[in-house]
């Protein structure tokens, strides 16, 4: 088993050769180790077919197929290996069963992934949560609503761990006691922000964390591309709960949509441009996320409970308390009271605009 | 025999009696001033020796010594030149001085070559000090006349020149108490400082800005740029309670030191600094060669202002730590080691996040860059900022708000109500403070008696912000403080509430 990971990786972390050429290899000559055991020519022949000129061209651009297959070890490989047993960190191959349907039906996909912690069976459903972030109050509750309503229908929640609705969705997901994989464009070898080191390892303990990338590659640009391709190809479903038109959660849309799984949209205003892109995803032909129990109003405020006077009143718009005492008028204590308890019960936050915000609770 | 010659020395923020012995022995003319003097104190022999030409009289041409006992202590300045040239002319016989009252007498101020007296800095925490000794007179120059003779029952003896000094010890003068001209009127500078009522549109947090004033609490104003936060706290002079006699000289007699005493009159308002963030951490706490008082110290028994609190350098900042807790700061220098009282009320500002705007549309800065400029306030010192309010922008959409509803006069009324019933409980009991912030834990456990359902409100909110010991006894002060407000005996739920709604900085990072 061991064996034929080190080949894998071996292949993954090969260099001059693009992945589709990886992938024609793959399948003209089986397995990695077959491919690591073969010659030049028989590499040149199943990249090329028959034709001798495809060695020509190859030279052209400074590189020798002959001369850097010659060269080809294992020392990379192994040190990644080394370095995963040592930080407990696990390689998927296209081959493990957690890994190869996603192989197999996306043809950018990566040979080889990491993660930490443990995959679920992968008939259970996954779906992305990602958005800004610097996230408003109105993403916060929905993020947290949305969230609560997949780990009771037993869903798996994936999203990338970063500041705002990604880190809130995965908060959400263990205070609920549900599971969640996290996304990294890293290496494992630390966490991406590092102020959610501690979150990670949280996720690690019930879910996974996982990336494309090997012990040690740091996040550059490129690399959260590649992180979001992964998650939009890891999920059934992507919920975008808000995002401003040029954004990464918009590309992880956007690539969710190339390989046609259901994405949904949180709608929010017109003039929010922190919803921006969400909104254009649902003039685009993103489904619209409802979620009924975040209708607040009409019949089910009962007028005797100050917290459901306060719910409906922050619903509208966040308020200062001058404000809010004179829309609930119930008068300076129970106001100050009620705020307290919910705040505590994480159901409003006192915010630096100097005004109270619904955020999650309902 | 050696005569002796009264005179007074600083340290810290106090004088301490100095005697100035002059001896003239057998030996060649030269004259050695000894007794830790730095080279202002060296320098005096030739200012002596060219001033007793100048009056006419002889300069003794034997060796003269001086010795400024005690000894031990360094001295610096040259308002010790008077002593030692009246110590000389007694000593050589040219000068016959009253029998009677003579020791009663005390001398501070520097000579000229002309003869005449130069004033100095720092004659008012002398002529404390002489009072307190009992002394009947104290010569000074003329130029610190008006502020030595703050000091009642303490006759000030003005002079301008040496050869009126001369006279009037040998009863050829008689010079009458120096009188000071009047104080002006305390308020009269209050009222152009401006009115709470010019603020519109924070009636919500101006309650706040009285109980940080009534309980002596630290308080940090969060908002946008051009909210009222810098307006709010400039105004708050005008809520301030007045000082007390003790008060007032101790505040004098730091800016007396600092020669920042206006027009000689006493600080009789209470302070409000205001310092620039480019400051060193020197300038905040007291430094330089001669350790003098810095900021913190000119703040006390008043306020410190430190608007665009993110701004100041990390050490400047830091250095707070210590003042802030012990209410003194010691400064040493290889000249001297200084003690300086710093009892004051920190009062600053900040934007939520670099670019100023956090919580509106126009906010441009990620999550990252929030946390790191507020990571710039390191937490013991917002641990020890007892109230962090945010300052909402101003919603002009009412319309009707184009004047504030709450005035100085009534918040002030506020403040000195609740000061009034801390003073009256604090003095009933013998505790030796005047204000819930200096509370330790035993008068907290004393006076801070919470019910069962505040203790347990109190302790979720402790566990769940994680805070420190220090900010869960800093809101049980506060409490108190908004408990003595409504005059209520004890600490209520409302009251407790309110404490806790004080900590908006620590709490939205919670969130975070």
């Amino acid at each position: 088993m061991h064996d034929t990971t080190l080949y894998w990786i071996w292949l993954s972390e090969l260099s001059g050769f693009s992945l589709r050429k990886k992938r024609t290899l793959l399948a003209s000559l089986g397995d990695p180790e077959q491919i690591f055991r073969a010659s030049a020519a028989t590499v040149d022949e199943a990249l090329h077919g028959t034709g001798s000129c495809s060695s020509a061209a190859e030279g052209a651009k400074g590189f020798s197929l002959k001369s850097s297959w010659k060269e080809r070890n294992l020392s990379i490989a192994e040190t990644i290996l080394a370095n995963n047993e040592k930080s407990s960190i696990k390689a998927l191959d296209a081959t493990s069963p957690y890994y190869r349907n996603i192989f197999s039906t996306d043809e950018k996909a990566p040979l080889v992934l990491y993660y930490r912690g443990r995959l679920c069976d992968p008939s259970i459903p996954v779906v992305g949560v990602v958005g800004s972030r610097a996230c408003t109050s109105y993403g916060r509750l929905v993020t947290k609503s949305a969230v609560s309503n997949l780990v009771g229908e037993g869903s798996i929640v994936a999203s990338g761990l970063s500041f705002g609705i990604d880190a809130l969705a995965h908060e959400t997901t263990l205070a609920c006691g549900g599971i969640t994989y996290a996304f990294l464009p890293c290496g494992l070898h630390k966490a991406q922000p590092a102020s959610h080191a501690d979150l990670m390892e949280r996720i690690a303990d019930t879910g996974a964390v996982i990336t494309p990338y090997a012990y040690g590659r740091e996040a550059l640009r490129f690399r959260f591309l590649g992180r979001n391709e992964l998650l939009a190809s890891w999920c059934n479903t992507l919920l975008v709960v808000e995002a401003s038109i040029k954004s990464g959660s918009m590309y992880t849309a956007r690539s969710a949509l190339s390989k046609s799984k259901q994405v949904l949209a949180v709608p929010n205003s017109l003039l929010e441009s922190k919803s921006s892109g969400t909104n254009l995803l649902l003039a685009e032909g993103a489904r619209a996320y409802i979620n009924d129990r975040l209708v607040v109003g009409e019949s089910t405020v009962s007028p005797c409970s100050g917290e459901q006077l306060v719910t409906t009143a922050l619903a509208s718009r966040p308020l200062s308390t001058i404000e809010l005492e004179a829309w609930v008028q119930i008068g300076n204590g129970p106001v100050m009271e009620c705020l307290a308890s919910m705040e505590l019960a994480g159901k409003v936050s006192y915010l630096s605009d100097g005004k109270w915000h619904l955020v999650g609770g309902l | 025999m050696a005569s002796v010659i009264r005179s007074l020395g600083i340290t810290g923020i106090s004088g301490y009696p100095l005697s100035v012995e002059v001896a003239i022995i057998a030996g060649l003319q030269t004259t050695t001033i000894v007794g830790l003097g730095d080279s202002a104190i060296k320098e005096a022999k030739d200012r002596m020796e060219a001033c007793t030409e100048e009056m006419g009289y002889a300069y003794p041409t034997k060796k003269v010594v001086v010795n400024l006992s005690p000894s031990d202590i360094k001295k610096r300045g040259a308002y010790l030149d008077l002593p030692m040239l009246i110590g000389m002319l007694v000593e050589s016989g040219q000068v016959k001085p009253r029998k009677k009252g003579w020791d009663e007498i005390a001398f501070v101020g520097g000579i000229s070559t002309t003869g005449s007296l130069v004033g100095f800095d720092g004659v008012l925490p002398m002529a404390i000090q002489a009072r307190k000794l009992g002394w009947k007179h104290l010569i000074v120059p003329l130029d610190c006349a008006d502020e030595a003779s703050l000091v009642t029952g303490l006759s000030i003896i003005a002079c301008s020149t040496v050869s009126q000094v001369v006279a009037y010890l040998e009863e050829r003068l008689h010079i009458p108490d120096h009188q000071r001209r009047p104080l002006a009127n305390e308020n009269k500078g209050r009222e152009k400082d401006g009115d709470y009522s010019d603020v519109v549109g924070h009636e919500e947090i101006l309650p706040y800005l009285a109980a940080a004033v009534a309980g002596n609490h630290n308080l940090l104003l969060v908002g946008v740029p051009g909210c009222g936060k810098s307006l709010m706290a400039k105004l708050l002079p005008t809520i301030l309670p007045p000082m007390s006699e003790e008060e007032i000289l101790e505040v004098s007699s730091i800016y007396s030191i600092a020669g920042e005493l206006d027009g000689h009159e006493l600080k009789s308002t209470r302070p409000f600094r205001s310092p620039h963030y480019n400051m060193s951490s020197h300038a905040l706490i007291g430094g330089g060669p001669y350790a003098k008082p810095g900021e913190v110290t000119l703040a006390h028994r008043g306020i410190l202002f430190l608007d665009e609190l993110p701004e100041f350098g990390r050490k400047t900042l830091e250095s707070l730590r210590l003042p802030l807790e012990d209410k003194k700061v010691t400064i040493s220098r290889v000249s001297q080691t200084n003690r300086y009282p710093s009892d004051f009320m920190l009062v600053a500002a900040m934007n939520p996040c670099p670019c100023g705007y956090a919580g509106t549309s126009k906010c441009e800065c990620t999550p990252y860059t929030i946390k790191t400029y507020r990571q710039r306030i390191s937490g013991p010192i917002l641990d020890r900022i007892d109230m962090q309010k945010y300052v909402g922008r101003v919603d002009f959409s009412d319309g009707h708000l184009m004047s504030g509803t709450i005035s100085s006069a009534s918040l002030r009324n506020t403040v000195m109500l609740t000061r009034e019933r801390q003073r009256h409980r604090f003095r009933k009991a013998g505790e030796g403070i005047t204000t819930n912030s200096e509370m330790n834990s035993t008068q907290m456990r004393k006076y801070c008696i919470l019910d069962d359902e505040c203790a347990a409100l109190l302790q979720k909110t402790y566990e769940r912000d994680s805070l420190s010991v220090r900010a869960r006894y800093k809101t049980i002060k506060l409490a108190r403080t908004f408990a003595d407000i409504q005059a209520s005996e004890r600490i209520q739920k409302t009251h407790l509430l309110k404490a806790l709604f004080s900590r908006d900085l620590e709490r939205e990072m919670r969130h975070a």
